[in-house]
């Protein structure tokens, strides 16, 4: 599908152009679901959520004055709805308990199985880690490294300088490392505690 | 396990010397491990795949609802004529989410259904007295009727009174003016005999006629004033009389008195009411 001049695009929905808004949807449909799976991991909450960011994009398209990308003007729009849906997703701590069928739409299947599952669990304890650093990093690590926008749409989405998005990324991954590696010795003090108990039962 | 130089460093955002760092501390070496294999496996992460379902309801955005500008054109029909039911449910389920357009169509719905306010009648006298004022043709029988035509009838007739002679104080006083002309006839025509006691008597005559008119005329206009004033000034209602004090001269109020004297206008001394 080529890239539509999208000040265009957008001037011909406004005019009421039903075949505009089609390729509008088209354009942006996928990117938007993906943001949304990511920020609720659950396919019906996604698809909910990418409907009411379209019911927000089309109800706004006279905002939007082609000054740059417009997926970065969609992010931006769709940022509050996101983040309302993170903030709900982390008071039902729902990250708490990522299941395979959450990350499962995310990863390829691959040859060797037990890497596949590796990488299931990696990502899983990713999403984890996700809902428990500040918001203001985990929205901008989804949207930089699972959704790979550029720094400059980052910057432009959610208003802030390319310096502030580089720092604020690096804090968030390390966050998230910071979160594994404890959940990690955790875990690992628990298996020596249980172990401990079983040996103290045989003794 | 926490490194202070690996925290000063990620907050200030420099990455180069993270790098270094991580490569020397074995905590923060551990830390960008276990980052580059996250940031690892968030890049294989492939997008979840929308739905075709999904696709369709995107498009069928535009027949449920409208966006803003299509809402203030529907808002602006709607003012006119009723909407179209596929109209008038698109632009409800934009209103009930657009608090912007709800708020100019709740505007739009004051504008119409306002009506008229009366004026205050201080605003509508104040506009009556700013506007030129038309030549007034005033009836005749309403000037007589009013206040004003009645108290100047009356004093006419006051006047036409006095002048008829018909006022018994006017009439006591030309009786006395009559006899007194009386007499100085004929005090005249005693003296009637010589010339220089005619001349006398001439003079006399004058001179006393010219007392009775110059009587005549004051009293009439005494008569006028102290009529007038009386109309003017009447006042049925009795004055109360101020209460009784004691004889002696000291101005002190008659105790015995104070007590039980009530005053009554049909016992008021001088008369009744």
């Amino acid at each position: 599908m080529s890239v539509p001049d999208e000040k265009d695009l957008v001037e011909r929905c406004r005019k009421g152009d039903d075949e505009a808004w089609r390729q509008m949807v088209d354009h942006l449909g996928q990117r938007v679901y993906s943001v949304a799976y990511h920020f609720t991991l659950k396919r019906e909450d996604a698809e909910e959520l990418s409907q009411e960011i379209f019911l927000k994009i089309f109800e706004n398209l006279h905002r939007y004055d082609g000054s740059y990308p417009l997926l970065a003007w969609v992010v931006s729009l769709a940022r509050n709805l996101c983040i309302d849906r993170y903030r709900r997703r982390k008071r039902e701590r729902s990250f708490r308990f990522v299941s395979d069928d959450a990350v499962a739409p995310m990863l390829q299947s691959g040859d060797d199985p037990a890497a596949e599952a590796l990488r299931r669990e990696r990502t899983k304890m990713l999403f984890w880690a996700l809902g428990e650093i500040p918001e203001d990093l985990a929205e901008i690590l989804v949207l930089r490294d699972l959704e790979g926008f550029a720094y400059e749409e980052i910057g432009k989405a959610l208003d802030l300088p390319d310096g502030t998005v580089k720092s604020r990324l690096f804090r968030a991954r390390a966050e998230v490392a910071r979160k594994v590696r404890e959940r990690h010795e955790g875990s690992g003090r628990g298996t020596m505690a249980t172990l401990a108990v079983a040996v103290a039962g045989f003794v | 396990m926490s490194c202070r130089e690996m925290e000063r460093l990620v907050a200030a955002g420099r990455e180069t010397e993270f790098a270094a760092h991580r490569a020397t501390c074995t905590g923060c070496g551990a830390l960008g491990l276990e980052m580059d294999r996250f940031a690892e496996t968030a890049a294989s992460l492939q997008a979840p795949a929308a739905s075709r379902a999904l696709f369709e309801s995107l498009y069928a955005i535009p027949t449920w609802t409208v966006s803003c500008d299509g809402a203030e054109d529907l808002l602006a029909r709607a003012v006119d004529a009723p909407l179209p039911a596929g109209d008038r449910g698109r632009l409800e389920s934009h209103l009930s989410r657009c608090t912007a357009c709800f708020e100019a169509g709740e505007v739009l719905g004051i504008a119409r259904d306002l009506t008229a306010p009366a004026p205050t009648p201080w605003l509508t006298a104040k506009l009556a007295a700013a506007k030129p004022a038309a030549p007034r043709r005033r009836a005749i029988w309403g000037s007589i009727l009013g206040p004003r035509g009645a108290i100047a009838i009356a004093y006419a007739a006051a006047v036409l009174v006095m002048f008829l002679g018909l006022n018994p104080a006017d009439l006591a006083r030309k009786a006395g003016t009559a006899r007194l002309e009386q007499t100085a006839r004929s005090g005249v025509q005693v003296a009637r005999n010589t010339v220089v006691d005619r001349f006398g008597a001439f003079q006399e005559r004058v001179f006393r006629t010219f007392e009775a008119v110059k009587g005549r005329v004051g009293g009439y206009g005494r008569a006028a004033l102290s009529n007038a004033l009386a109309l003017v000034m009447r006042n049925d209602t009795p004055r109360r009389p101020s209460r009784p004090r004691n004889d002696d001269g000291s101005g002190a109020w008659k105790l015995s008195e104070t007590e039980t004297w009530t005053w009554r206008a049909d016992r008021a001394p001088g008369g009744e009411s």
